[in-house]
C-alpha cells in the first residue's frame, strides 16, 4: 500500500470522523441539538441547494446517469432478496430487518464520502444513488415491495 | 428533493447557466448540508443504544459484506468505470441508514434492535473504511 494512497484515504475519511465525532461528543456532553430542526434545515434548505448547484455544474456523462440509476435499482433489489433469504436462514424476523439490510446510509455518510473521494462529480453521482434509495424506502414504494414479496411467497409455495 | 434533482439534471442537460448570484447563493446554502448531516449522524449515534451484540454484529457484517460484494459485482457486470464505479461501490457498501431506525420507531418494528444495527454497522464501517477506500481508489 503506497504512502500516497494512504494519505489520500486519510484526506477522504478525516472530515467524516471529525464532524461525526464532533456531533457525537456534542450529544454526549448533553448540549442541545434538536435532530428534528437540524434535519429539516438540512433536508429543506441545504440538500436541495446542494443538489441543484452540484447537478448544474456537474461534468457527468449523460450515459453515466442512466448507468448509475440502473445499477442502483438492481443493487437495492438484490440487497432485498438476499437479506430476506439470509434472515429466514438465521431465523430472524424478516419484515423487521429487511429494510435495515437493504437501505445503506447513502445520505449522511455516503454523500460525504463520495464528495471527499471524488469531488463534485462524485457528489453528483452519489446524489443520484441517494435519490433512488430515498424513493425505494418511501411509503409509496413499500406498497410495491409488499406486492413483490407476496408474489414471491406464492411462487415459492407452489 | 425530487424537484431539486429534476431541476438540476434538466438544467445540466439543457446547458442552462443561471446568473452568478443564483449559483453563489445555492453554493453557500448548499454548503450547510454536509456538515449538518455529519453532525446529525454523530448525534444520532450518541443517542442510540446497543443491545443483542451477537445478532447485531452478524447482521452488520452481512450488510457491509453484501454491499461490498454487490457493489463490485454489479459495477463489473454493468461496466461501470471511474468515478461512477467508485461512488456506486461506496454507496452500496455503506452501513445501515439511520432513517431505518426512524421508520422502525414509527411502525414499532423492533426499534431497539434496529438502533443497535445502525450503531454497530456504522462503527464497523468506520473500521473497514480505509480498506474500502483503498479498494476503490487504488
Amino acid at each position: 500500500m503506497s504512502f500516497a494512497v494512504l494519505a489520500e484515504i486519510f484526506t477522504v475519511i478525516a472530515p467524516l470522523f471529525v464532524l461525526a465525532g464532533t456531533g457525537f461528543l456534542w450529544a454526549k456532553r448533553g448540549r442541545p441539538f434538536q435532530v428534528e430542526t437540524v434535519s429539516l434545515l438540512a433536508t429543506n434548505i441545504g440538500t436541495p441547494c446542494l443538489v441543484v448547484h452540484t447537478l448544474l455544474n456537474a461534468e457527468v456523462d449523460r450515459d453515466m446517469i442512466g448507468a448509475m440509476t440502473l445499477a442502483t435499482a438492481l443493487a437495492l433489489a438484490i440487497f432485498m432478496a438476499v437479506s430476506a433469504v439470509a434472515l429466514r436462514l438465521l431465523k430472524l424476523p424478516v419484515r423487521s430487518f429487511v429494510p435495515s439490510l437493504t437501505f445503506p446510509n447513502a445520505g449522511n455518510a455516503g454523500l460525504s464520502l463520495s464528495l471527499f473521494a471524488f469531488g463534485q462529480p462524485g457528489l453528483a453521482l452519489g446524489i443520484l444513488f441517494l435519490r433512488l434509495r430515498r424513493w425505494a424506502i418511501s411509503p409509496s414504494a413499500r406498497r410495491c415491495w409488499r406486492a413483490a414479496a407476496t408474489c414471491g411467497r406464492c411462487c415459492s409455495r407452489r | 428533493m425530487i424537484y431539486a434533482v429534476v431541476i438540476g439534471i434538466a438544467g445540466n442537460l439543457l446547458d442552462l447557466h443561471p446568473p452568478l448570484w443564483v449559483m453563489h447563493s445555492l453554493q453557500t446554502a448548499g454548503g450547510i448540508a454536509i456538515p449538518l448531516m455529519l453532525l446529525t449522524l454523530g448525534v444520532s449515534l450518541a443517542s442510540l443504544k446497543v443491545q443483542d451484540l451477537r445478532n447485531g454484529l452478524i447482521l452488520s457484517v452481512l450488510r457491509l459484506g453484501l454491499g461490498l460484494a454487490v457493489g463490485f459485482g454489479l459495477s463489473l457486470l454493468l461496466g461501470l468505470e471511474g468515478v461512477a464505479r467508485g461512488v456506486f461501490i461506496i454507496q452500496c457498501a455503506m452501513p445501515v441508514a439511520v432513517v431505518n431506525y426512524v421508520f422502525a420507531a414509527r411502525f414499532n418494528r423492533e426499534p431497539a434492535a434496529v438502533a443497535s444495527l445502525v450503531v454497530l454497522s456504522t462503527l464497523l464501517s468506520f473500521a473497514t473504511l480505509p480498506v474500502l477506500l483503498w479498494l476503490v481508489l487504488a
